[in-house]
C-alpha cells in the first residue's frame, strides 16, 4: 500500500509544487504551442503522459538492476534514451497496425515522444533516487502539470492579446514570453526558493 | 558563385534574423531558458547543438527523404544522441564543473525541437547544400540568442563574467528558468522593434506559426487562433 501513497503524493507534488514546465522549463515549447490549440491539448497531454509514464517505469525498474545501478550518469542517460526510443518505435508501429491513423496523428505522436519533458523525468527520478511508486507519480503528475501550464498560458494570453495598452514591439510573442516568465516566477515562489536572495 | 553567396546571405537574414528560431518561431526554448546561465554553458550548448543540427540536416537531406515522418523523427534524436553522448562522456570524466552546471540539460539537447522542425520543414524537401545553409542560418540565430541570454544572466544574475567577479551581487532569480524567459521576452521585443523600424513591410512574416508542416494546418498562427477563439466566445 505504501507504493500507492508514494505515487499519489509524488503526483500531487509534481502538479502543484514541482511543475516541471514552469520550474525547469521542460517541454515549454510544446506547452506554448498547445496554448494556441486548446482543442488538441488533451490528446497531446495524453500522449505525453503515456510516454513519460511508460518510459519512467521501465527506466526505474532497470535502475534497480545492480549492473546498471553502478554505471555513471552518462551511461544511465544512454540506457534511458534507448528505452524511450524502443517505447516510441514500438508504440508507433502498434498505432499503425491497430489504429491506422493519419499522418497528422503520427506527427503528433512523434512531437510528444521527442519532448524534453518526457526525457527529463527518468533522469530526474534517477537523480532523486525515487521509489517505483514515486517515479510513476512524478511521470503522471508531470503530464498533468503540462496541461495546467498550457491552460494557464492559453487563458492568460487570450486576454493579453487584446490589451491595446501594450506597446507595439511587445505585442504577440514578446508579451507571451514575459507572461510565461511571470507564471514561472509564481510557481517558483510556491517551492519556497528565494528569487532575489 | 555570386548567386550562392546571395542565397546564403538571404537565408541567414531570413532564418537567423527575420524568423529567428527562438524569438519568432518559439522553438528550442528549454535549453535557452533553463541552461544558458553563463557564457561557458552557452558556448558548450551551442557547440554541441551546432554539430548535432548540421549532421541531422545533412543526413536527413541525403538519406531520409523516403522514410515516413514518424520514423525520421526518431532518427534525428538518435543522430543527436551520437553527438551528445561522447561530449557527455568527456565532460563527466574531465570537466565535472561544466557537466554539473549543465545538469540534465546537456543530454536533453538530443530532444531539441529545433532539430525536428528544421529537418522536417526544410532538409527533407531540399538539396544537401541548401539544407546545410539552412542549418548554418538557424544556428547563427539560435546560438546568438543562447550566447546573449548566457551573457546577460551571468553578468546581471551572478555578478561575474567568464567566472571573474565583477564586484556586485547579481539578481539570483535571473538564473532560474523564469529569468531566462523574461530575458528572451525582452530580446524578442527588441527584435520586433528592429523589424518595425527597418523592415515594416515584413512585419507579417514574424507572426509565429506553431505547426510542423504549415500546409497541414493553415489556421495555426497564434494570433489567428486567439482571434478565432475571441470571436467564438463573444
Amino acid at each position: 500500500m505504501q507504493w500507492f501513497f508514494d505515487m499519489v503524493a509524488a503526483a500531487i507534488y509534481a502538479v502543484i509544487v514541482q511543475n516541471l514546465v514552469f520550474n525547469g522549463g521542460y517541454g515549454i515549447t510544446e506547452a506554448v504551442r498547445m496554448a494556441s490549440k486548446p482543442k488538441k491539448l488533451f490528446s497531446t497531454a495524453g500522449m505525453i503522459i503515456y510516454f513519460s509514464t511508460v518510459t519512467a517505469v521501465i527506466c526505474r525498474i532497470l535502475d534497480f538492476l545492480p549492473q546498471i545501478e553502478k554505471q555513471n550518469n552518462t551511461i544511465h542517460f544512454l540506457i534511458f534514451f534507448g528505452v524511450l526510443m524502443i517505447v516510441y518505435f514500438v508504440s508507433g508501429a502498434l498505432s499503425l497496425i491497430i489504429l491506422r491513423p493519419n499522418k497528422r496523428f503520427m506527427t503528433k505522436l512523434s512531437m510528444c515522444a521527442m519532448n524534453t519533458l518526457v526525457m527529463a523525468i527518468p533522469l530526474i527520478n534517477h537523480r532523486s533516487v525515487s521509489t517505483l511508486g514515486e517515479s510513476i507519480g512524478t511521470a503522471f503528475g508531470s503530464g498533468v502539470a503540462f496541461v495546467v501550464a498550457s491552460v494557464l498560458i492559453s487563458v492568460g494570453f487570450t486576454k493579453i492579446a487584446h490589451n491595446k495598452k501594450i506597446p507595439e514591439p511587445f505585442r504577440g510573442t514578446p508579451v507571451m514570453f514575459i507572461y510565461v516568465a511571470l507564471l514561472s516566477m509564481a510557481v517558483t515562489g510556491i517551492t519556497g526558493t528565494g528569487v532575489f536572495a | 558563385m555570386n548567386q550562392q553567396k546571395a542565397s546564403l546571405k538571404q537565408m541567414i537574414h531570413q532564418g537567423g534574423f527575420l524568423r529567428n528560431p527562438v524569438l519568432v518561431q518559439v522553438i528550442g526554448i528549454c535549453p535557452v531558458a533553463a541552461a544558458a546561465t553563463s557564457v561557458i554553458n552557452a558556448i558548450a550548448l551551442s557547440t554541441v547543438f551546432s554539430v548535432s543540427l548540421i549532421l541531422c540536416e545533412v543526413v536527413a537531406s541525403l538519406l531520409l527523404k523516403k522514410l515516413p515522418r514518424w520514423v525520421r523523427m526518431g532518427i534525428y534524436s538518435i543522430i543527436g544522441m551520437a553527438v551528445v553522448f561522447p561530449v557527455m562522456y568527456v565532460f563527466e570524466k574531465y570537466s565535472l564543473t561544466v557537466f554539473s552546471s549543465l545538469g540534465i540539460y546537456l543530454p536533453l539537447m538530443v530532444m531539441n525541437s529545433l532539430n525536428c522542425v528544421h529537418c522536417e520543414k526544410y532538409a527533407v524537401k531540399n538539396s544537401v547544400k541548401l539544407s546545410f545553409f539552412d542549418a548554418i542560418a538557424s544556428l547563427l540565430g539560435y546560438c546568438s540568442i543562447l550566447l546573449a541570454v548566457g551573457l546577460i544572466r551571468e553578468v546581471v544574475g551572478n555578478g561575474t563574467l567568464l567566472g571573474f567577479d565583477l564586484g556586485f551581487d547579481g539578481i539570483r532569480g535571473l538564473l532560474m528558468p523564469f529569468g531566462g524567459l523574461f530575458i528572451i521576452g525582452l530580446l524578442s521585443a527588441a527584435h520586433k522593434a528592429q523589424i518595425i523600424r527597418r523592415h515594416p513591410e515584413r512585419l507579417h512574416e514574424i507572426e509565429t506559426k506553431f505547426t510542423l508542416d504549415e500546409a497541414d494546418d493553415k489556421e495555426a498562427t497564434l494570433s489567428y487562433a486567439i482571434k478565432n477563439r475571441f470571436k467564438k466566445s463573444s
